[in-house]
């Protein structure tokens, strides 16, 4: 199989210097630029330009591979497909982090890293389904069948992250989480533009690096195709 | 494709029937889940708490749910496969197992009900409630179950990769029968308790989405 050339931007080097360059802010500026001191939370905000972008990133990543397994099951190009499972590794890895960030936030602020919090719990399953998915990936030998199952239940799961992530944790009024039950949030009110100087660039910077992982293992994939 | 549906979903019907041990293991797996967690708990000694009769109940029931979705595909291997491939339209054959399973699931549900009922005591405050949702417990469970268990099918290892790929989907739809059901054992759960519409929502959603998508398994 010829190496299916990428005609996008994806071919270009522009966007990777770009995340290089927006993390290099983004991370000193993340922990030293002025923050607002909200009670409770204090200097813990700083965690929203890396938990909060993360699952941001996350989220995109996610949609993306959605899109490339719908669009894979009306043409059925294995490029497609490895870039429905990059993309949802990248995705899986950056939820990792998130979860991971936001368990050391969770440890200063609500005092234990885990406290069964329904945003928790829903990531949590969220995880656990993409977890799934991979071993769905790994479990099917033969190439085709494996892109088109994996295709279907990709859809399937996408479906439910987005009730897991965005429906049920608002329908529960006693989150711990900032912005709900009377804490101190990042809601339109809160995100003041010290805080979006930088939110804004990490989110892009968090999406393009993990954007940047998949497409060199989609590219280590045609390789190992040819 | 409605006449395929429903001469499907009679013929699965009539297989469930025409082999009793089927009947009798719904009713085994009820009795033997109920009876584990009565030995397990030592009731004689200490009552069980209402959450965890709730809790019990609804695990015993979604992994009951499992086993149903796994039956459901057994048939279709083989031979099997290929004569139905050739004589139903893929639409007709998912929303006949869709059918088949929500209805065994929810047999399933009434009878772990009844012998938890019967062993662990019958904390219900709200009976018909509880009822339509023992009914609902059929296709919100089974609906997601058997795409899943179609895809499993089609892995050629689908005793592993079932629960691993269906008990998280099932999360969310087992929350909100928890949520429901804690309800109904406090007092009168009214229409506007948001799990309600939720369920119907995960219900639509499962049935629109293996509409859409189990042709694609089928021609793998």
């Amino acid at each position: 199989m010829a190496i299916v050339k990428e005609r996008s931007w994806l071919r270009r080097n522009w966007w990777k210097v770009l995340a290089v360059l927006l993390l290099a802010y983004v991370l000193p500026a993340a922990l030293l630029l002025p923050a607002p001191r909200l009670a409770i939370l204090n200097e813990t905000i700083r965690n929203l330009h890396f938990h909060v972008s993360m699952w941001f990133g996350m989220v995109l990543l996610l949609t993306g591979a959605c899109v490339y397994s719908i669009i894979y099951l009306k043409k059925g190009a294995a490029r497609l497909d490895a870039w429905a499972a990059e993309l949802s590794n990248a995705g899986f890895l950056l939820g990792i982090l998130g979860l991971l960030t936001g368990m050391i936030w969770a440890n200063w602020t609500w005092g234990e890293p885990w406290s069964g919090d329904a945003k928790q719990n829903n990531t949590a399953i969220a995880l656990l389904i993409y977890a799934a998915y991979l071993i769905l990936r790994a479990a099917v030998p033969d190439p085709l069948r494996r892109a088109r199952l994996a295709a279907v239940f990709n859809i399937f799961a996408y479906a439910t992250l987005v009730p897991l992530l965005f429906i049920i944790p608002r329908m529960s009024p006693d989150s711990l989480h900032p912005g709900v039950g009377g804490n101190p949030g990042f809601d339109a009110y809160d995100l003041d533009s010290r805080l979006r100087v930088v939110f804004y660039p990490a989110v892009i910077g968090w999406t393009l690096l993990a954007l940047w992982l998949a497409n060199l293992r989609v590219r280590t994939r045609q390789l190992e195709n040819i | 494709m409605w006449r395929q549906l429903l001469a499907l979903s009679a013929k699965d019907l009539k297989l469930e029937l025409r082999r009793p041990y089927v009947a009798a293991a719904v009713l085994l797996y009820a009795i033997g889940g109920s009876f584990v967690v009565y030995l397990a708990l030592r009731l004689g000694l200490a009552p069980l708490s209402d959450a965890a009769w709730n809790a019990l109940l609804w695990v015993i029931v979604a992994f009951a749910a499992l086993q149903a979705a796994a039956r459901g595909f057994a048939e279709l291997e083989g031979g099997a496969f290929y004569f139905y491939y050739s004589l139903a339209s893929p639409q007709a054959v998912i929303l006949s197992k869709m059918l088949v399973n929500s209805l065994i699931t929810s047999l399933q549900a009434g009878a772990t009900a009844l012998c938890f009922g019967l062993l662990l005591g019958w904390p219900v405050e709200d009976p018909v409630s509880f009822g339509l949702l023992l009914v609902l417990a059929g296709p919100s469970l089974g609906f997601p179950l058997t795409l899943v268990g179609g895809i499993a099918s089609r892995t050629g290892s689908a005793g592993i990769l079932l629960p691993v790929m269906g008990l998280p989907l099932l999360v969310a739809v087992v929350l909100q029968l928890l949520d429901l059901s804690a309800a109904s054992l406090l007092g009168p759960v009214g229409w506007e308790h948001t799990a309600w519409r939720y369920l119907l929502v995960i219900d639509g959603m499962a049935l629109g989405l293996s509409y859409l998508l189990f042709p694609y398994l089928w021609r793998s």
